[in-house]
């Protein structure tokens, strides 16, 4: 692949697939890590991408195998399957004024409570606009799964923002998050 | 499809998505066109997304990160580079190699290997000023040669008639030892020297036997031709054209 099409490649991606990392890791320096070790598989491998349109979803099912590879070695791993059993009923009557006050700081907290099953199709669906479709071929798993997993990921996450938004008492990550200037 | 089957299938779709439903999803947003309350679902679904997308885009990426990715693939890179380029040089001394090697087996190549040899024979021979071993005997000229192993490769010209040996030296050229046999023929300008050359063919191994190689520097003449192992250079100054045929062992 041309040094110039990765460059590209880089300045378009690497702040939502950071994100997508740090939706996994929930630590900023393993998201940083595992990003960085994505571009690198890209230099060295992305000569295999046939089709440059098809770049994007190497690079987030890349970058999530990377991590469950890395996560095996540090034996952390849990079954997607045995969280799949933590379902929720989705709100439907949920005051969109309070979810206003939610912060980037309290998303991103959101989503790193809910299931990992939910969290990483939600990350997808969010962080770079990626289609239900295009989420069920990064996972390799059914359209229909991930749509029942959005489905059941939203409800989490507007569950848990309803819940901690005006709550005094946010973890620390979330008050250095806050902390932390924006793009 | 009942009212939760729809929000599981609406919840998956983007706002202002390009592509235009079908099937179950077609169905779905059929019937939130309908029900007025899974319309008011749907538009709260959408602007939650709206909420998140954008919350999410602020979250701080750290500023050094694409710095830090773009340093890392050139330095990843750069061996690669390297890699490729002593593949390519390798792969370009391969074929110098190969080449040499077909270039070395041609007559034109062996044919200038010859004339340089002749040249520097023809060079030595006019700085000639001594020789290592002086005998008019051919006997002990052959034992003072073969006894330092030096090849002597032809039978040496009878020389009852007229001729008179001088003696021999033993020369070096481009790292190989080449035997010197000197012999004095009367001609008709008085007396002229012979000077017969043997080396092993080595670097002309390829050339044809029995051809003559005919070289002529100013008034030095020689003749190479290659026997068996051997390659022979007679080096003449200002001699007749049948000395050197009684000289010359081919037709």
């Amino acid at each position: 692949m041309q040094p110039a099409v990765i460059a590209t490649l880089v300045e378009e991606h690497y702040q939502n697939l950071y994100r997508f990392a740090l939706s996994l890791t929930r630590n900023e320096m393993e998201a940083a890590d595992l990003t960085q070790q994505t571009y690198l598989k890209l230099a060295k491998k992305g000569g295999q991408i046939q089709d440059i349109t098809k770049a994007k979803s190497w690079l987030f099912t890349t970058l999530r195998r990377e991590f469950y590879a890395l996560r095996k070695q540090t034996d952390r791993y849990t079954s997607l399957e045995d969280e799949e059993q933590l379902e929720t009923e989705a709100p439907d009557n949920v005051e969109f004024e309070i979810l206003k006050k939610a912060n980037s700081a309290m998303v991103m907290e959101a989503l790193n409570q809910i299931p990992e099953v939910y969290r990483v199709p939600l990350a997808l669906f969010y962080f770079e606009d990626f289609s239900y479709q295009e989420i069920a071929r990064i996972l390799d798993v059914k359209e229909g799964t991930v749509m029942s997993r959005l489905y059941r990921g939203k409800s989490e996450l507007r569950n848990w923002l309803v819940n901690n938004v005006d709550s005094d008492a946010l973890p620390t990550n979330i008050a250095l998050l806050q902390q932390t200037p924006g793009k | 499809m009942n009212r939760e089957e729809a929000k599981i299938i609406l919840s998956a779709l983007r706002n202002g998505e390009s592509k235009l439903p079908e099937g179950d999803v077609a169905e779905a947003l059929r019937l939130a066109g309908e029900d007025e309350s899974l319309g008011k679902w749907l538009e709260d679904s959408r602007k939650f997304d709206q909420l998140v997308t954008d919350r999410i885009e602020e979250i701080p990426v750290p500023e050094n990160l694409m710095a830090d990715i773009l340093t890392g693939i050139e330095a990843e890179s750069k061996p690669t580079w390297n890699r490729r380029l002593m593949f390519l040089t390798l792969a370009a001394a391969a074929t110098i190699m190969i080449g040499l090697g077909l270039w070395h087996q041609t007559d034109a190549y062996q044919h200038r290997v010859v004339e340089e040899f002749q040249r520097d024979m023809i060079d030595e021979m006019e700085a000639l000023n001594s020789l290592d071993f002086r005998s008019d005997d051919p006997q002990q000229v052959s034992g003072y040669l073969k006894s330092r192993n030096m090849l002597l490769g032809m039978e040496l010209p009878d020389l009852s008639k007229n001729g008179d040996l001088r003696g021999c030296k033993i020369l070096n050229w481009k790292g190989r030892s080449v035997s010197l046999i000197c012999i004095r023929f009367p001609d008709k300008e008085g007396l002229s020297t012979v000077h017969i050359m043997t080396m092993d063919a080595g670097p002309m191994k390829r050339l044809k036997e029995g051809e003559e190689n005919q070289l002529q520097v100013k008034d030095w003449s020689s003749t190479a031709w290659k026997s068996g192992e051997n390659i022979h250079v007679i080096v003449t100054k200002n001699t007749g054209d049948h000395v050197l045929r009684d000289l010359i062992p081919l037709s």
